[in-house]
């Protein structure tokens, strides 16, 4: 087994969540058990509907599971009252696809927010503001509004704010879809090295298999609100068993042989 | 332009402007707390409460219907209470005070329900609170829309204001109303129109600006 009996540092058992909608309930998970080990890039791919963006709001709580325990860090979040939740919620960073930046505070003042919500004193929260800043190599945008930063810059300030407070995971929802392939690859290679540097445990939700091969230890494979597969990376490439796996692979070496010819082309 | 005519609408001028600014601060700061609470108690927001939310919006709506010249009437016995009188520019501050508060109130609701979820759904993710995220990044995000409403409303005061001739209250449209059309006094009557126009240009374009400029893109 992966986690070679580390405790791990997200555990889901049994997660359940469903949604009353007029025309009846929804499943949109149904029974998620996941274990992912400190210092793990874990990979969660699946199609639009299949749960992801559910599967990841269950883990910070930000949905509360209709059943099943959510465990991060050491702590049951499934148990805890508002007030520790919140708490707990600080060590929980999230990445989000459409950056989710304040537009009325610049880049600065956007990455210090998550420090004055936990109530850090003013010398403090500019010294790793700044550290945080210059880590994502913005320090010279510091002063700018997100109007004025490009796709990828606002995402390394997104993810700036989500390392400011010294979080123990890291939770990206589809934080690269919104970017061209170029901005993708850099702002992956930001995630990789946060992960090295820190041995920050990283959770990416993603539709996009490269994503997941470019970055992910291990992956799961999530369908209907189930996971279908899960494993090593390499290993769900070499023997894909579900038929969504297989579709996703097929899809990124489909990719790559377009790439190919058009390299052989040029 | 005759030297009393000019102290007629220079003096005229000072009441509107006194009536419609304390009038505006004060229902700002009435009406500001009172649309946060208003969104934060919709169904789907922050803090959900039916009761609240009901309650609160059919009594917005109740002086929202009233016609300000009614409204101005109907209110004497809480204006005396008040201010002491009933008549005189202080004493139409109170119906103004009153009409514009759930004006802005429901301005300020509407603001803040355009402030992407997204937005709140990351400060949730941070730990903020319903409070927290109230003040960090609803009233802040909202402000330009905020500015943009509060100069609707101005705008809308001074219109209003001109009525306060009804309860004695001065101002440019009383001044209109009596010199100009009980006392045939055309000059009188196009000065006032001409001041209250550039007065609205004034205000809008001031406050078009100052939401551009809140705006940073």
């Amino acid at each position: 087994m992966y986690l070679d009996g580390r405790i791990p540092m997200i555990e889901l058992s049994g997660v359940e969540k469903r949604f009353a909608t007029p025309s009846g309930e929804v499943a949109a998970l149904r029974g998620v058990d996941l274990r992912i080990g400190s210092g793990e890039i874990f990979g969660i791919i699946g199609k639009s509907g299949a749960g992801k963006s559910t599967l990841v709001r269950c883990i910070n709580l930000l949905e509360r599971p209709s059943a099943g325990r959510v465990n991060v860090a050491g702590r049951e979040l499934t148990t805890l009252g508002s007030g520790a939740l919140l708490e707990a919620r600080r060590e929980i960073g999230m990445v989000f696809q459409h950056f989710n930046l304040l537009a009325s505070r610049t880049a600065y003042r956007n990455v210090a927010l998550p420090l004055e919500l936990a109530g850090w004193r003013p010398r403090r929260i500019a010294e790793r503001v700044l550290e945080v800043l210059e880590f994502v190599d913005l320090l010279e945008q510091r002063d700018r509004y997100p109007a004025q930063l490009s796709g990828g810059q606002k995402q390394r300030v997104g993810i700036a704010r989500a390392l400011a407070a010294r979080p123990s995971v890291l939770l990206c929802d589809e934080a690269t879809s919104a970017l061209d392939p170029q901005t993708t690859a850099s702002i992956l290679a930001l995630l990789k090295r946060i992960n090295q540097a820190i041995g920050l445990t990283i959770l990416v939700i993603t539709h996009e298999m490269g994503v997941v091969a470019s970055l992910c230890d291990r992956v799961a494979v999530i369908e209907d609100g189930l996971v279908v597969e899960q494993g090593p990376v390499a290993e769900l490439f070499a023997q894909p068993r579900s038929a969504t796996t297989r579709d996703f692979v097929t899809a990124l070496e489909g990719m790559g042989s377009v790439t190919r010819t058009l390299r052989v082309a040029r | 332009m005759s030297h009393e005519l000019f102290a007629l609408l220079a003096e005229s001028l000072q009441q509107t402007l006194i009536m419609v600014s304390v009038a505006l601060a004060i229902a700002t700061a009435l009406g500001v707390p009172l649309g946060v609470i208003l969104n934060a108690a919709a169904p789907g927001q922050l803090l959900p409460n039916a009761p609240v939310y009901r309650v609160l919006g059919a009594i917005v709506n109740a002086t929202r219907s009233t016609p300000f010249i009614i409204l101005m009437v109907a209110l004497i016995p809480l204006t005396r209470i008040i201010v002491g009188t009933s008549i005189g520019t202080p004493a139409a501050v109170v119906p103004l005070t009153i009409a514009a508060t759930p004006f802005i109130a429901r301005i300020v609701e509407a603001a803040l329900r355009d402030v992407d979820r997204g937005l709140v759904e990351a400060a949730q993710a941070m730990g903020a609170t319903p409070w927290q995220i109230v003040v960090k990044v609803l009233l802040p995000e909202s402000l330009p829309a905020t500015v943009a409403g509060l100069t609707l409303a101005a705008v809308a005061m001074i219109g209003y204001s001109a009525m306060a001739g009804a309860v004695g209250g001065g101002g440019l449209g009383d001044l209109a109303i009596r010199y100009g059309y009980e006392r045939f006094r055309a000059d009188v009557m196009a000065a006032t129109v001409a001041i209250l126009i550039a007065l609205v240009q004034l205000v809008q374009s001031g406050g078009d600006a100052l939401a551009r400029r809140l705006k940073h893109t």
